[in-house]
């Protein structure tokens, strides 16, 4: 019988990218998944939580908890999202043994997605065609990982360029964007320049506040670089 | 100011070592602080407890006038830079002509332009910091560049160190540990001193004074969360490890910090990011005491945040309610954000066609 996986498309995919998280679903089944999404999802609870509004991501966390209290496998489309659950949130339930017990063990069961498919479902290939140049975006919770590389280089016709500094900030930063939107932005321009710079067509990356805050950039600078989640790439043929 | 790291082999156990030292003695703290009082003045010195910077200038103004001493001369440990804004308003309050004495990054007595011996050792008055009060020795370490902050405490009659309670380390042969790590990155030597003067003694200072401030720091001791920031030993590493360094003012302190107490990247830029927690030469989870520092802010703010937040979470705990808001904000994203329109399913509603 096949595995169960289920989606935690994370409340940004869910309204502003959910190419991304249909285009996970169409890869984790190819890999021989039963792949499920479950309604009563919202949000892991970060916003709050890096706001300082302890409580108020408790709150949230404890849905998420209720929601997927028996599910086998929890995919993510986002490293900071799975980190929160993987990490932070069983912190919050400090007070609370059973719900702190509940969050550690359900925790070990978050996947961030490029993660599952290396150390989970450990496939070779997806049977994936993307005849484009690509360079990868790493974002700050997650710099340097090989692993996203790695499956881009599995791809078929596509050609993996790095790029400059993509380990430095996009200037989205959570919450910071809204704190000092001016010189963020010198951020995000900064990283533009740098996609040009390596003549990629595609940029990609695993985490969708990062990409939209590159998508918006360089949409208004009518560029024709797209920014597109690794699943998207995954399951293109 | 970016400073080359130079990398060593043994770091990751110099730093769990590090961090095992830190930790132990703030668990500690009341017994170590008593230890260190009783081992500077076996040696000859005072040790005086101070709860923020005004109790310290009115000592020093005190002790200037019973010994008619009109000069002083600061200096500031390596790469300290809480004591260093310590220090400056000490000595800015006492006299304003020495603040000179008082710039620069690394340590740093007088800059290299204005150093002025005959001042030195004219005047009455040392005042320096620390980077670490040794409790078995009594003394204390001032890691230094290519100059002689320890002149400071040497020359004039009188010297007082002015160091942060969470600068004591137990045992001098601790000192193997954090000098090493201070090397890989500060290179210079450094100077213990302890005491005044004794009988035979060439040189050194005739009265030694130890100034411990509490500043905020015991009250940050007795919160589980934000303890282990007072491990920092200025090393600097964090904010330049930050990939938000370019719009954070690197190592900057923010009010939310009051007094000053660590040279950690502002709370409020580099939200996600794990960085400085990995560059930490003493193992400061700082992501997670960040949060803890939010928290405070916002109880002191009482702005419209924790209000956002009440009504997000109302929200996002009742899936339908969220599927509506979410609707409506769909259609003001592009004008708050200036960009173009989400897509026009969300995916909810994708995966419910493709499940008919």
């Amino acid at each position: 019988m096949a595995k169960r996986v289920s989606l935690f498309v994370t409340c940004m995919v869910d309204q502003l990218l959910p190419k991304a998280g249909m285009a996970m679903a169409d890869v984790l089944e190819r890999a021989g998944f039963d792949v499920e999404f479950r309604e009563a999802q919202t949000c892991c609870g970060l916003p709050a939580y890096q706001a300082g509004c302890v409580a108020h991501a408790r709150e949230v966390g404890s849905h998420f908890l209720k929601t997927f209290a028996d599910a086998d496998y929890i995919v993510v489309p986002s490293t900071r999202c799975a980190g929160m659950l993987r990490r932070d949130l069983p912190r919050l339930f400090s007070d609370d043994p059973s719900a702190r017990g509940d969050a550690q063990a359900l925790s070990t069961r978050v996947w961030e997605f490029s993660r599952f498919l290396l150390e989970v479902a450990k496939v070779d290939s997806f049977g994936a065609r993307f005849p484009h140049r690509v360079t990868y975006f790493d974002t700050c919770p997650a710099p340097g990982q090989t692993g996203p590389r790695e499956l881009l280089q599995r791809v078929q016709d596509l050609e993996y360029v790095e790029m400059n500094g993509s380990a430095e900030c996009c200037g989205f930063g959570g919450s910071f964007r809204w704190d000092g939107p001016a010189e963020t932005d010198v951020m995000t321009q900064r990283q533009v320049v740098r996609i040009l710079a390596s003549k990629a067509t595609h940029v990609v990356g695993l985490d969708v506040a990062c990409l939209l805050q590159l998508r918006r950039a360089l949409e208004s600078g009518k560029h024709p670089v797209r920014a597109v989640h690794l699943a998207e790439v995954l399951a293109s043929r | 100011m970016n400073l080359p790291t130079q990398r060593r082999a043994d770091m990751p156990e110099l730093r769990a070592r590090a961090a095992a030292i830190k930790k132990h003695v703030l668990a500690n703290l009341d017994h170590y602080l008593v230890e260190t009082e009783k081992q500077v003045v076996a040696h000859g010195g005072q040790v005086l407890f101070a709860q923020n910077i005004d109790e310290i200038v009115a000592f020093i103004q005190l002790l200037a006038q019973e010994r008619g001493v009109a000069s002083f001369v600061g200096a500031r440990a390596t790469g300290v830079r809480n004591e260093a804004s310590a220090l400056r308003r000490v000595v800015e309050a006492l006299s304003s002509d020495v603040g000179a004495y008082l710039s620069g990054h690394l340590a740093t007595l007088i800059d290299a332009a204005s150093f002025d011996l005959d001042r030195l050792f004219a005047a009455g008055i040392g005042i320096t910091g620390a980077n670490f009060v040794i409790a078995d020795a009594g003394a204390v370490c001032l890691a230094e560049g290519d100059d002689f902050a320890s002149l400071a405490g040497a020359a004039p009659k009188t010297h007082i160190v002015v160091a942060g309670i969470e600068k004591i380390i137990p045992r001098t042969r601790d000192l193997a540990v954090f000098l090493r790590l201070l090397s890989a990155r500060y290179p210079g030597h450094s100077s213990l001193l302890s005491g005044p003067r004794r009988a035979g003694e060439l040189d050194g200072p005739e009265a030694f004074y130890l100034v411990l401030l509490d500043g905020g720091r015991s009250a940050i001791l007795a919160d589980a969360e934000k303890r282990e920031l007072l491990r920092c030993i200025h090393y600097g590493a964090c904010p330049e490890s930050c990939p938000a360094t370019p719009v954070g003012q690197p190592g900057a302190l923010t009010p939310l910090l009051k007094p000053p107490l660590i040279a950690a990247p502002d709370v409020y830029t580099s939200a996600l990011s794990d960085a400085c927690r990995e560059a930490c030469p003493v193992n400061i989870n700082f992501p997670r005491a960040r949060v803890a520092l939010r928290q405070d802010a916002l109880g002191q703010a009482n702005g419209w945040v924790p209000l956002f937040f009440r009504v997000w979470a109302f929200v996002m705990v009742r899936p339908r309610l969220y599927e509506m808001v979410a609707l409506m904000a769909r259609a003001f994203w592009p004008v708050a954000w200036k960009c173009a329109h989400p897509p026009a399913k969300s995916l909810r509603q994708l995966w419910r066609e493709r499940s008919r």
